[in-house]
């Protein structure tokens, strides 16, 4: 079984896809499957913060554990591994980038995270009424324009105004955040990269 | 005073940069989307009217120099271009609209969405570049939309390059060049991001083939334009752009095949001519930057964004290649003038004023605050 998270971590496309349906054919848990692709995930994630692995090998890796999870669905039967937390994410309003706010779902997802995701160009009222729903006690805000700063300001804004902002955490990501963004919007802290986002909701729990 | 007198010392400026020949550090204006603002034309009316908003480019340079001291250059020729004509010719993805899909005062932004199919590399392969891009164009723009754009632009570009020649202001890259820049940026564009990271990863060989057959086509574009282009010193540099090529986002061994090669033949073809290729590099460049030293010194501007270590480019390449950068967006939009004149000036401080053109990262934000800029020149200005 732990050739399964090395031929992830390794990104070993093909090969993967053969074990995990030899070992399905087998009888073998998916749950332990998904759970070992998790652990590739994790590999994958210390590749990448050692600089051994780039964002490309990281979409590779994101989409070898969808696959994955594909195949997995009709043998889980509504079972899935342990949730940490849920975690609300989306792109802020005005800002349609979707490729990092993606990229962050998959490695939240493959880290052990429930993601509701919002979509792109979200208003603040929609990231509001995901937490009221949901219960998540983490809000993650994808934005790649400086020009939506007061986006994610009024994002947070709102989410103080609905009463929630002693409950819920948050965290923002995309090419031009940085603790002055973080400064000016009254977020709690950025994530430079898709991987530092799993890191980062882990430590707010 | 000749009418060209000013443009021509600064035009000797901008080469005795290039050559890191310089003694003082050279202010660069770069920002699209500032200039129409602060000349107050919202985005939906600088799309809607870019002559008037290339106008509007040399209006905010010329009030920044008032304010800030001298500006003589700008990194590209404002033109009167349509933006996203030109994007889309960039990457043949869709392009939204400010007025039009997007808000009156919102930045145009990229539609990320899959416009090519897998199999139509082989159409690319086999048909050739040009129906290929053919059968591509009309499916990202409106093409009435993309004729009348080019007319627009045919009809005005001479009197604006005139404008910017009168007025002292040296656009240091040229829309005269044309170069055959990097195959990946635009197939990734038409494929989507992440099908296309993909595609590196399940069939790199022929994304080698295509982007083989992307360069030789554009490649023989390029030496049209800089055959024309090669005995008039005016026009300085073309520009080769990455970004989804950045050393940040490729694994080398993608890199090493799919971006190198040819942004070196891209470069090299322009400096066959005589011209000096500015590279505008966007995202983080630090594993791969010293790869630009098989360029010949004092012949490349590298245009960094903030991402890439500007101090460990000139550790890595020495003294004599040319920077241009990097004030960070977020510092431009948020920040304050004394944070902006302590970051260029210890920026300065570290990597001499030789070879240096104080700009932007990448291009200036829509909401940089007018006083940043100010400060961003007034500090490359005052620096002693």
């Amino acid at each position: 079984m732990t050739k399964i998270s090395e031929l992830l971590a390794n990104l070993e496309m093909d090969e993967l896809m053969e074990v995990v349906q030899k070992e399905l054919v087998a009888g073998t848990d998916p749950v332990g499957i998904l759970k070992e692709c998790e652990a590739g995930m994790v590999m994958v994630g210390e590749k990448f913060s050692s600089g051994d692995y780039f964002v490309s090998d990281l979409m590779m890796s994101g989409e070898m554990f969808k696959e994955v999870g594909e195949m997995l669905v009709p043998y889980l039967d509504g079972k899935t591994g342990d949730v940490l937390a849920k975690v609300v994410l989306g792109t802020v309003e005005g800002d349609i980038h979707d490729i990092g706010k993606d990229l962050v779902y998959v490695m939240l997802k493959s880290g052990g995270f429930e993601v509701i995701d919002v979509g792109v160009d979200a208003k603040p009222e929609v990231f509001v009424k995901a937490l009221k729903e949901s219960g998540a006690p983490i809000l993650a805000l994808s934005c790649l324009l400086t020009t939506c700063y007061d986006s994610i300001k009024n994002t947070i804004e709102a989410v103080s105004e609905a009463g929630l902002r002693d409950q819920v955490k948050i965290v923002i990501g995309g090419g031009p955040t940085d603790e002055s963004v973080v400064n000016y919007t009254g977020a709690d802290t950025f994530g430079q990269d898709a991987q530092s986002a799993v890191r980062i909701c882990k430590e707010m729990l | 005073m000749g009418t060209y007198d000013k443009f021509n010392a600064n035009l000797e400026t901008v080469y005795q940069t290039i050559h890191c020949e310089n003694e003082r550090p050279v202010p660069c204006y770069m920002g699209i989307a500032p200039a129409p603002i602060q000349m107050e034309m919202t985005l939906a009316e600088y799309i809607a009217d870019p002559v008037k908003g290339a106008y509007a480019q040399y209006d905010y340079v010329m009030r920044l120099s008032e304010e800030a001291g001298p500006i003589g250059c700008i990194d590209n020729d404002p033109m009167g271009f349509n933006m996203v004509s030109y994007l889309t010719l960039l990457w043949l993805s869709k392009i939204q609209r400010p007025g039009i899909e997007l808000s009156d005062t919102s930045l145009w932004q990229v539609l990320e969405t899959k416009i090519m199919e897998k199999d139509e590399y082989d159409v690319l392969i086999n048909q050739g570049y040009e129906t290929w891009f053919n059968s591509l164009l009309p499916k990202v723009i409106d093409m009435e939309y993309f004729g009348k754009t080019m007319q627009v632009y045919g009809r005005n570009v001479n009197a604006i390059r005139d404008k910017g020649r009168e007025l002292g202001i040296v656009s240091i890259n040229s829309p005269d060049i044309l170069p055959a820049n990097i195959p990946f940026e635009i197939l990734c564009g038409v494929r989507s991001m992440s099908a296309f990271y993909m595609d590196c990863y399940k069939i790199p060989d022929k994304l080698v083939e295509a982007s083989d057959v992307i360069f030789e086509a554009n490649k023989a574009s390029a030496q049209k334009t800089l055959e024309a282009a090669k005995d008039d010193r005016s026009i300085v540099s073309g520009w080769i752009g990455g970004w989804r090529t950045a050393s940040a986002m490729l694994s080398p061994k993608i890199w090493d095949r799919l971006v190198w090669p040819y942004i070196k033949a891209s470069g090299d073809q322009m400096l066959s001519y005589g011209k000096n290729p500015t590279f505008h590099l966007d995202q983080c460049w630090n594993r791969d930057i010293g790869r630009f030293a098989e360029f010949p010194e004092k012949s490349i501007i590298l245009n960094l964004d903030g991402m890439t270590d500007m101090r460990e480019a000139r550790k890595k390449l020495g003294e004599n290649y040319c920077l241009m950068g990097d004030v960070p967006a977020p510092l431009l939009a948020t920040g304050t003038p004394e944070e902006v004149r302590d970051y260029v000036t210890k920026l300065i401080d570290d990597l001499g004023p030789k070879g240096l053109f104080v700009t932007a990262g990448c291009d200036a934000p829509g909401n940089t605050k007018h006083e940043n800029m100010v400060a961003m020149f007034k500090a490359t200005n005052d620096w002693k």
